[in-house]
């Protein structure tokens, strides 16, 4: 398992250096640069290339990989997905509900959802941390989407 | 006469009403943003950003220098509190200091750990007025050349200092490279790795990358490890008070591990967290009762305290006169002091002395203002750890949206934000470090661009790095912290095997 991990790294990492160098062959030429635009990119593509194909035969340390690594189960997975998936409605809904509004819903959702029991203090934090923000950026006359609501 | 109007300039700024407002609204954020184990100086410089926006610059500056001094001192207080470090820099404060916590001393534990750091980044400072204008003086001769051997230097060190696989050091360091050639090149204005996406055209945000890396992938953690139970037991504070005895047990460490903590932080990659393992060990080696160490020593707790403050100090010193940060914290502040108008290096003190003198006394103004006010609060300021997990992971995610948000007003940066933390949970997971990330993505850009200015003066002719004796030499010493690493581990294989 520990073995397959940093393998799977070093497939994934290859797999890239070669997109990044294919989009890099793609680029434009210009003929009065000595050093054009696409010579960086290609040093790099070629070192992550090698890189990766050193990290696909190192032996790992075992002892240090065991202790330290973060273990996912299911579950927890699962929640990482769903966090994932509000913050992604959160950032959509940000300007067309407006700050406030929307950072609201997620705080009180995303807190609900990682099991925060105190419903009535979620709604208490949830409602008034966005308000006291958007009023502290509105003296730094930094102004945050207003978004629905018509009084601010 | 430049030096003593920037030093009075820094003052007259600091000690203003708005001044002290600021430096004490600084480090109440960093401390409480350090506090929160995973997070600490970067996420805190990176949240401070937008609000430092439409102010005076000089109270900008003064304000993330309380920032960033409290967010050190932060970790610290997990450390000791919670054994659980808010930052790397403080794991070694955990040694002693969490015993002294257990024993119901964790008062006595946090008056050493600031009245150390006080002086550590004193020491560091003063270190700091001295070398700095030395080391800019001689940086003014240096051509496109000399600065890419120098950040390449940087990186290489870096990579070769973090602990763990080197390779995998590297992959990170060229991976932060790559995602810096995303957007518009600046010298045939061909757009690059933009997929066509007009948001892209400008780059990368460098705190995009700062939060997404540190913040976000460190949120994930939490979120896996949100019902462990062993890290909400709080210890009672207590008395804050010092006795002679303990003066006297901490006078040794603190003078030495200040000067070498300092030297340390001044060497590009190795930042407060290998100061504060050397101060411990150091110091360890160096006690008359090694045995009390691990139990709760005094010297213990002092040492890697001075060392790791210091070390931040002594950071600042290639940020600062050459422009270029040696640590994933400082590249981060070099991206807040860009956001702000001021491009460090060289020129800088010789053009702008009062700025770069008002930089240095807000860091000095910031240390004293962290130990006057900063450790009174802290049995209040600690509450922030009885905050519920659920609740901190959300408000965080919440403070890097405003964050991000402000930065650009382009909501396309929070799904460009997701895409980096994803992309630093998976690195976590594979245990690929993030600081080469982050230094290779903010010099990434000005390396490309000085090696190209570098050809283009010559030609195309790479000769150019032979000849110039500077460059040279920078080159074969980032050569050999590539190669020797290995060959240390190799040869010390060897002799144990025989």
């Amino acid at each position: 398992m520990i073995k397959s991990k940093n393998k799977l790294a070093a497939t994934i990492i290859f797999v890239i250096s070669i997109v990044y160098m294919f989009f890099a062959i793609r680029l434009p030429a210009y003929d009065l640069v000595p050093v054009d635009s696409d010579v960086v990119p290609y040093v790099l593509g070629v070192l992550l290339l090698i890189l990766s194909i050193i990290l696909f035969f190192e032996k790992d340390p075992k002892s240090e990989d065991e202790e330290g690594a973060i273990k996912i189960d299911k579950s927890a997975l699962k929640m990482l997905t769903f966090i994932a998936v509000i913050f992604i409605l959160y950032a959509i809904l940000f300007e067309v509900l407006g700050f406030i509004v929307s950072s609201t819903l997620f705080i009180f959702v995303s807190s609900l959802a990682l099991g925060y029991k105190k419903t009535m203090v979620n709604v208490i934090v949830s409602i008034t941390t966005p308000i006291v923000f958007y009023y502290i950026f509105d003296l730094l006359q930094i102004s945050l989407p207003k978004g629905i609501l018509p009084f601010l | 006469m430049d030096i003593l109007n920037g030093i009075s300039q820094g003052l007259q700024v600091a000690l203003s009403l708005e001044g002290i407002l600021f430096v004490l609204i600084g480090v109440l954020i960093g401390t409480l943003i350090g506090m929160i184990p995973g997070l600490g100086p970067i996420t805190a410089i990176g949240v401070m950003i937008p609000i430092s926006y439409g102010m005076d610059i000089h109270l900008a500056l003064i304000m993330m220098a309380g920032v960033y001094y409290g967010a050190v001192f932060g970790g610290s207080t997990s450390s000791i509190l919670l054994n659980a470090p808010g930052i790397e820099g403080t794991i070694a404060t955990s040694f002693d200091g969490y015993p002294m916590a257990q024993q119901g001393k964790a008062g006595k534990a946090l008056a050493i750990a600031a009245i150390c750091s006080f002086v550590g980044g004193t020491v560091g400072i003063i270190l700091l007025m001295s070398l700095a204008p030395a080391l800019a003086t001689v940086a003014i001769a240096f051509g496109p050349a000399e600065y890419f051997a120098l950040m390449l230097l940087a990186l290489m060190a870096i990579t070769s200092l973090s602990d763990g696989s080197m390779s995998k050091a590297l992959i990170s360091g060229v991976l932060g490279f790559m995602v810096a050639t995303v957007g518009i090149d600046g010298q045939t204005g061909t757009p690059r790795f933009t997929f066509g996406n007009i948001n892209l055209l400008d780059g990368i945000e460098f705190l995009v990358i700062g939060l997404g890396l540190f913040a976000i992938a460190e949120v994930a953690i939490l979120i896996i490890n949100r019902n462990n139970k062993s890290q909400t037991k709080l210890h009672k504070i207590g008395s804050l008070r010092l006795t002679k005895q303990d003066f006297k047990e901490m006078r040794g460490p603190m003078s030495r591990q200040s000067l070498v903590g300092f030297l340390i932080g001044v060497l590009p990659g190795a930042g407060a967290t290998i100061a504060s393992f050397i101060g411990y060990t150091s110091e360890k080696k160096l006690a008359k009762k090694p045995e009390e160490f691990g139990k709760g020593s005094v010297a213990g707790l002092a040492g890697p305290e001075t060392a790791n403050n210091a070390a931040t100090s002594g950071a600042f010193v290639p940020l600062l006169s050459l422009g270029i940060p040696g640590s994933g914290t400082t590249a981060v502040m070099l991206g807040a002091f860009l956001v702000m108008g001021i491009q460090p290096g060289p020129l800088l003190m010789t053009e702008q002395p009062t700025l770069f003198w008002a930089i240095i006394i807000s860091m000095y103004i910031g240390n004293i203002f962290l130990l006057i006010l900063n450790l009174p609060l802290i049995p209040y300021i600690s509450k922030i750890l009885l905050i519920p997990r659920p609740m901190l992971i959300s408000l965080v995610i919440f403070f890097c949206v405003i964050g991000i948000y402000t930065l650009s007003f382009n909501v396309f940066d929070l799904y460009l934000l997701l895409f980096f933390g994803v992309i630093g949970f998976l690195m976590k997971l594979v245990k690929i470090p993030p600081a080469p990330f982050i230094l290779a993505f903010i010099l990434g850009d000005m390396m490309e661009q000085s090696l190209r200015k570098a050809l283009t003066i010559s030609n195309g002719n790479l000769s150019i790095f032979v000849e110039r004796p500077i460059a040279m030499s920078l080159l074969i010493v980032s050569l050999l912290s590539l190669v020797i690493p290995p060959l240390f581990r190799y040869f010390k294989r060897k002799n144990a095997s025989a």
